[in-house]
């Protein structure tokens, strides 16, 4: 039997969270733990794109009895696109270490929650027996609670709650749903069991509407789309820098991946029916949130909203069914993890140094912190969609794809870029232009917060000049994906 | 009664000799450590005599059963005296409790919780009932000092009594409409019973009051928070799970022998109070600020959600309650163990306000009750979540979406009640007063207990087997 690659990817984080644990009265040690787990998570994952898929576009797939008695397995899989969703994660995880290098309060604890949400998230991406999909999907809450409920600024215990049973409220939905279709599915073969595969070809009936809506309400609460998206600035505005960038980076991913994992794929007819729907609560919400956004005075809050709008054009790539936007949403919510981790870590950076987050109280940085206004300048105009840099590699491909099958939409969606210009140049115009506020004076980067922002320019440029190596892994999932609802023919 | 059925009983027997021998040599020796460390060991030898060789015979006098099923609770419950004895160590020492009586009561408590899941007949459940709750009078009341663990105990004897009255009523007309006592046979009978079938019904109907009192089922759940808030918290612990669970036990053994017909009688009855618990405690558990209320009207709400699915039934059903009942058990018996070993000379911190950034102080214990609320609001990985997949999934394939979407919602509201103190422990401003350190005993039960629930919470497959192998 191979080596359990995917299992070990799950453990390292553990192992991390265990170590930091045990040391908790040494923070120094606590942070090269943390750093050396999530580099070790990175180089695996990176160590991964040099494998080839298999006829079902799996890379990598361990399979081991878990609970017998149900038919729950510990089953995971790798394919292309969860191959880039952990390399993400094992990215912005060592950024998200980096830009907490100084954790003052109770650090080991902090490091340890982080690892503990690494493992949840990248056990959400390589799962598919449903009940261990469900265990790592709650499995993320816990340590995000804890990371927004302690370490959070202002009213951090509401919004940790809010986040929670928002959540929570959505999956629980999700449980019924898995259970319904596991009973459906065993009473139709005589085989209980949770595997996707399986499950897959269960007729649902009547029920599939129902299933399928169960399933939907708890991916769509944690991408989120407007109308449920209320609790993610709230959680935003209180979240460390860690945690915001966790949670735009990674979490809101994961309900993207869910509805491209398990909805799509285990109703595929009802699933297309539902596109116009998915497109149209996608529009609404590119073009709310991107007014909320423009209408913010707190910078944290508006790059919040902004994240909730470009997971607005992710949505319409996964609704437009197209070979082309599906790719560019995928690699969109890479782009995305990258510009938005990096505005978080940014505005965090900003914080420290200023104290305030409020656009007026802020401005001038562009003569005070050069270099810092520079990386602000590039991130800032990245997240617009600037061409050759991140999201528009992403962004453009999406258009494209979705002129194809729903022009409408696609052309609704572009206008939306224009709102993206508006409140993104109001925030470089409140913090970088302009006269600084009298009797301050504020340093620029240090070498540690050059460095993680470096890497991430890198990360956007590359995504935005040369996007074909990960469009590469991408494009045999995306066809099997599509063939199952019938975007191709 | 045979040579052979006194040895198929010999856990009880040892249980109840030990706890006479415990309470004779307190009266002359009274030597509170070296008397409570000879509890856990009779609880152990209890233990592990009801693991060991299978008895010659199954049934005992035609009232108990010593099969696997009953031996399978026998072990849990004396697991639980003998957890419960270790935790209460430094708790009995603190608030000078008697030597002899305590460890002594709480054995023969366990005798009876015992004798109760294992009955097979209506007197058998009524004598395993009444052995243990007479116990729980004195032990809920044990601490002179506290006016509070008086009144606890008389709110309990009172209530006790009637739901007592009820019970024995409900059997005596059961046995005028069927002829038996016998568990299959007083509901098979009770379908050819012809125009006393209405009494017999009756009499069922007082029997399930009775055990609604007993499991704190909403409209009889009134005196829960008053005798947990009152009840040394050790106690507490025995009174929420091994109390409840052993009637919860005998409750599937009458469930797999209960009749289409009659459960059709009794299905509207039991879907109400199993609804009604789980939205009236749930309400009610949201507006508590005292941990140990809280978890009163939280053990409500488990209640009706077991109940629910012993209602759905079927193998699966029962082994819902029963892994349930385990997984309940562990993380109740884990959270009072917190709580009585945060707890001072003359007082527990049961309130809110008591507990403010403890999390910092005591790291080690707070977590470790997040853990058990947490596995109590059914979060993974704790084995909280798979005891309530468990009952989801028997719902479900019953058919009782009503139910299921209640238990659904009220999980999603009793998040909030279980985080409330977890915030409190940790995000909230920290106290400079510390709680008390803990002695290792104390850790360690604590420390079983949360291996316990993670352990079940990521890996119940033996579980799940062992308790599909032992169903009746």
């Amino acid at each position: 039997m191979a080596f359990p690659y995917l299992t070990l990817l799950i453990a390292l984080p553990l192992i991390g969270t265990a170590f930091c644990l045990l040391f908790r009265r040494q923070p120094d040690e606590c942070r090269w733990f943390a750093l050396g787990s999530t580099l070790a998570v990175l180089v695996i994952s990176c160590w991964m794109f040099s494998l080839d898929p298999d006829s079902n576009g799996w890379l990598l797939r361990e399979d081991f009895p878990w609970i017998p008695s149900l038919g729950a397995r510990f089953t995971l899989a790798m394919d292309g696109i969860s191959l880039l969703m952990v390399a993400l994660t094992g990215f912005l995880q060592v950024i998200a270490v980096a830009i907490s290098w100084h954790q003052k309060k109770h650090p080991a604890l902090f490091y340890a929650l982080l690892l503990l949400l690494e493992s949840g998230i990248l056990g959400v991406f390589l799962v598919t027996d449903l009940l261990l999909f469900y265990l790592f999907w709650e499995m993320m809450l816990i340590p995000m609670l804890f990371l927004i409920g302690i370490w959070g600024h202002g009213e951090r215990i509401y919004a940790a709650v809010k986040f929670f049973l928002f959540t929570l409220g959505g999956s629980l939905l999700m449980l019924l749903a898995i259970i319904g279709l596991y009973l459906l599915h065993g009473q139709q073969s005589g085989d209980y069991t949770f595997a996707l595969d399986a499950l897959r070809q269960t007729d649902c009936g009547a029920w599939e509407a129902w299933l399928y809506a169960g399933f939907m309400i708890g991916f769509l609460v944690k991408v989120p789309v407007v109308p449920l998206h209320t609790w993610l600035p709230d959680a935003h505005t209180v979240a460390p820098a860690a945690g915001s960038l966790d949670l735009a980076g990674l979490l809101l991913k994961t309900g993207v991946f869910g509805i491209l994992r398990f909805a799509f794929p285990l109703f595929p007819a009802t699933a297309a029916a539902s596109l116009p729907l998915i497109a149209g609560l996608a529009l609404v919400g590119l073009f709310w949130t991107a007014w909320c956004a423009y209408l913010q005075t707190d910078i944290k809050r508006l790059i919040a909203y902004s994240s909730v709008s470009h997971l607005g054009v992710v949505m319409l790539g996964l609704a437009a069914n197209d070979e082309i936007a599906l790719q560019g949403a995928i690699l969109l919510m890479v782009c995305h993890g990258l510009t938005t981790g990096a505005m978080f870590a940014m505005v965090s950076m900003l914080r420290r140094r200023t104290g305030t987050r409020n656009l007026a109280e802020l401005g001038g940085m562009w003569n005070e912190a050069p270099v810092f206004s520079c990386f602000f300048l590039f991130f800032a105009v990245a997240s617009l969609g600037l061409p050759g840099l991140a999201n528009f590699s992403g962004e453009i491909l999406v258009f494209v794809g979705a002129f194809r099958t729903m022009p409408v939409f696609a052309a609704l969606a572009v206008v939306g870029v224009v709102f993206a210009a508006a409140y993104i140049l109001r925030l470089v115009q409140g913090v970088l232009w302009g006269e600084r506020p009298p009797g301050r004076s504020w340093p620029d980067l240090t070498w540690r917060e050059g460095i993680t922002l470096g890497l991430l320019a890198i990360g956007t440029l590359w995504l935005g000049l040369y996007p074909a190596p990960f469009l590469e892994p991408l494009q045999q999932p995306v066809r099997l994906l599509l063939t199952a609802t019938g975007g191709l023919p | 009664m045979s040579g052979l059925e006194l040895f198929a009983l010999l856990p009880v027997l040892v249980l109840a000799l030990g706890a006479t021998g415990l309470l004779m040599v307190g009266a002359w020796w009274p030597d509170r450590k070296a008397l409570l460390f000879c509890g856990i060991a009779i609880a152990l030898v209890a233990a592990v005599l009801a693991g060991g060789a299978a008895p010659p015979v199954t049934d005992i006098a035609g009232m108990f059963s010593a099969g696997p099923y009953a031996r399978f609770f026998a072990i849990l419950w004396s697991m639980l005296a003998a957890l419960t004895l270790l935790l209460s160590g430094r708790y009995a020492e603190d608030q000078d409790f008697p030597a002899g009586e305590f460890p002594s009561l709480l054995l023969f408590a366990a005798a009876g919780m015992i004798l109760l899941s294992s009955a097979t007949s209506l007197i058998g459940m009524f004598l395993g009932l009444e052995s243990f709750t007479l116990t729980l009078y004195i032990l809920i009341a044990i601490d002179k000092k506290s006016s509070q663990g008086t009144e606890a105990g008389l709110k309990y004897l009172v209530m006790g009594i009637v739901a007592t009255g009820f019970l024995g009523f409900g059997m005596a007309l059961i046995y005028a409409a069927t002829g038996s006592f016998q568990l299959p046979d007083a509901f098979q009978l009770l379908e050819k019973s012809g125009e006393l079938r209405p009494i017999g019904l009756l009499g069922w109907a007082m029997l399930l009051s009775a055990i609604g009192f007993k499991i704190s089922l909403v409209p009889f759940h009134l005196w829960t928070p008053d005798v947990y808030q009152g009840a040394p918290a050790p106690i507490s612990a025995v009174l929420s799970t091994g109390s409840k669970g052993a009637v919860l036990a005998v409750l599937v053994t009458v469930m797999v022998g209960i009749p289409a017909t009659l459960l059709d009688s009794l299905a509207p009855l039991l879907w109400a109070l199993s609804a009604g618990s789980m939205v009236v405690g749930t309400i009610c558990a949201l507006r508590q600020k005292n941990l140990k209320r809280m978890l009163a009207y939280s053990s409500t709400v488990h209640m009706g959600l077991v109940l629910g699915a012993l209602l759905a039934g079927g193998e699966i059903g029962w082994g819902a309650v029963v892994f349930y009942v385990v997984v309940y058990t562990v993380a109740n018996l884990g959270a009072f163990g917190v709580l009585s070993s945060f707890s001072m000379r003359g007082g527990e911190p049961q309130d809110y306000r008591e507990l403010y950034g403890v999390g910092y102080h005591h790291p080690r214990r707070s977590t470790a009750l997040a853990v058990f609320l947490l596995s109590l609001a059914g979060i993974p990985p704790t084995a909280g979540f798979i005891g309530k997949f468990g009952i989801f999934h028997a719902l479900l394939k019953a058919d009782l979406f009503g139910l299921a979407l209640i238990g659904i919602l009220t999980a999603l509201v009793s998040v909030y009640y279980y985080l409330r103190p977890i915030i409190i422990l940790f995000m909230a401003k920290e106290r400079s007063v510390c709680l008390h350190q803990g002695n290792d005993a104390e850790l360690a039960v604590i420390g079983v207990c949360m291996l316990a629930i993670l352990l079940l919470g990521l890996y119940p497959g033996p579980l799940f087997d062992l308790i599909a192998a032992i169903i009746p």
